[in-house]
């Protein structure tokens, strides 16, 4: 499989195999972190789908990525979600990390149990204390390991802004789960 | 810098929950690929043919704005142009077409109405002849816009044929007794600058007597 710079050559030509290998490669990518912003797999489908739609028309037209595809993947996503989440309300998934943390365990430990517990304030925290803004740059930079630089771009934010939004996301998520954990135990 | 250890530990969290599940359904997974490779398909035949080369004739630096501006424009001229022949040349037929568009002929319809078996009949009494004539002679025009019942704006026929065919009921020429709306007047006995009543102008012609006619003895 031709990677990096040589496979989106081969895509800008529309070279049928480089763009196959860049849908076998990033729709799993891109649907973990739509389905994480929108908790719907339906809407999370759908937008992997115009991702990628987009992405061929682009490609059609002589446009598209030059250097970094997998950010400008991400960043046709998050411009995807955050259009489609004007007009839908956010549920929170509490399965999505619950479901992570019963495969494949037969009796869970106190501190298995203490860590879930956690696992699912964090969730909760991240659905409901932090703004649009702060979720997708704590999604960006510690789900899906883009760097400063690389979230920036997504986002269309200065490096600093970034890291203001990181910081108080992670202050306001530490603040929420201490209140949460001194109200459960 | 030192990191705040409960900041280290929601960052934990946060890594740990990047493997949580959520992975692609298999079968969504599969028939968004078949939809992808599908649009990949038309997305290659289009820009095989006919949407590539726009883009390679677009980006050609020999062909200016101004030049394809010249172009637009001589083509909308020439569009202009075939468009004014063609309507000279079949200027009779476009004319035949748009007066037979805006002026549509209407429809009318004569019936005569049913004489119906009067109750004056059977009541023992004779119609009049009056009544008789109207009823033979009426006559009703009903144009399509009447029947659909959207009124139609008044359009003038230059035949003038509709105002022939409607008869009005004739006015009797003779006498037909004294029916109702039909009574004589009675002849008036009053003059008419008089304003006593009868007993006061019998009184007046009495004490008149230059208006009585002389009596002859």
């Amino acid at each position: 499989m031709k990677e990096g710079v040589a496979l989106l050559k081969a895509a800008q030509k529309l070279d049928e195999e480089a763009l196959t290998a860049i849908f076998d490669q990033f729709a799993p990518a891109i649907y973990k972190y739509t389905l994480r912003l929108c908790h719907d797999s339906i809407v999370a489908d759908n937008i992997v789908g115009d991702v990628f739609a987009q992405l061929l028309e682009q490609f059609g037209a002589g446009k598209g990525p030059r250097t970094n595809l997998r950010s400008y993947l991400y960043q046709t996503a998050y411009h995807l979600v955050v259009d489609r989440s004007r007009d839908n309300q956010h549920n929170a998934p509490l399965e999505v990390a619950a479901n992570a943390y019963e495969g494949g365990q037969f009796a869970p430990t106190q501190s298995q149990i203490e860590e879930r517990v956690m696992m699912e304030a964090l969730i909760s925290a991240m659905n409901t204390e932090l703004t649009d803004d702060q979720r997708h740059v704590i999604i960006l930079r510690f789900l899906e390991d883009f760097s400063l630089k690389e979230t920036a771009e997504i986002m269309g934010k200065e490096v600093n802004n970034i890291k203001v939004i990181q910081n108080r996301g992670i202050a306001k998520l530490r603040k929420a789960m201490g209140l949460q954990l001194d109200d459960d135990w | 810098m030192a990191m705040d250890p409960e900041k280290q530990e929601i960052i934990r969290l946060l890594i740990k929950l990047k493997d949580a599940n959520g992975a692609y359904p298999q079968d969504m997974l599969a028939a968004r690929r078949q939809i992808y490779l599908k649009q990949m398909a038309a997305v290659g035949q289009d820009a095989g043919t006919g949407i590539k080369s726009v883009v390679n004739h677009a980006k050609n630096p020999n062909v200016s704005p101004i030049t394809s501006t010249l172009l637009e424009g001589a083509l909308v001229v020439a569009i202009v142009a075939e468009a004014s022949t063609v309507a000279y040349i079949y200027r009779d037929k476009l004319a035949g077409l748009f007066q037979s568009s805006t002026v549509t002929p209407k429809a009318q319809e004569i019936t005569s109405l049913p004489i119906v078996p009067t109750s004056l009949e059977v009541e023992g009494r004779t119609p009049s002849p009056a009544s008789i004539s109207t009823f033979a002679a009426a006559t009703i025009s009903v144009s399509p816009s009447e029947v659909t019942g959207v009124p139609v704006p008044d359009v003038v026929n230059p035949d003038n044929k509709a105002a022939s065919q409607v008869s009005s009921t004739p006015v009797p020429n003779v006498n037909n007794g004294n029916h109702y709306g039909q009574t004589p007047k009675p002849a008036r006995t009053k003059r008419p600058g008089s304003n006593n009543n009868n007993n006061n102008s019998k009184d007046n012609t009495d004490k008149n007597p230059g208006s009585k006619p002389p009596k002859n003895k």
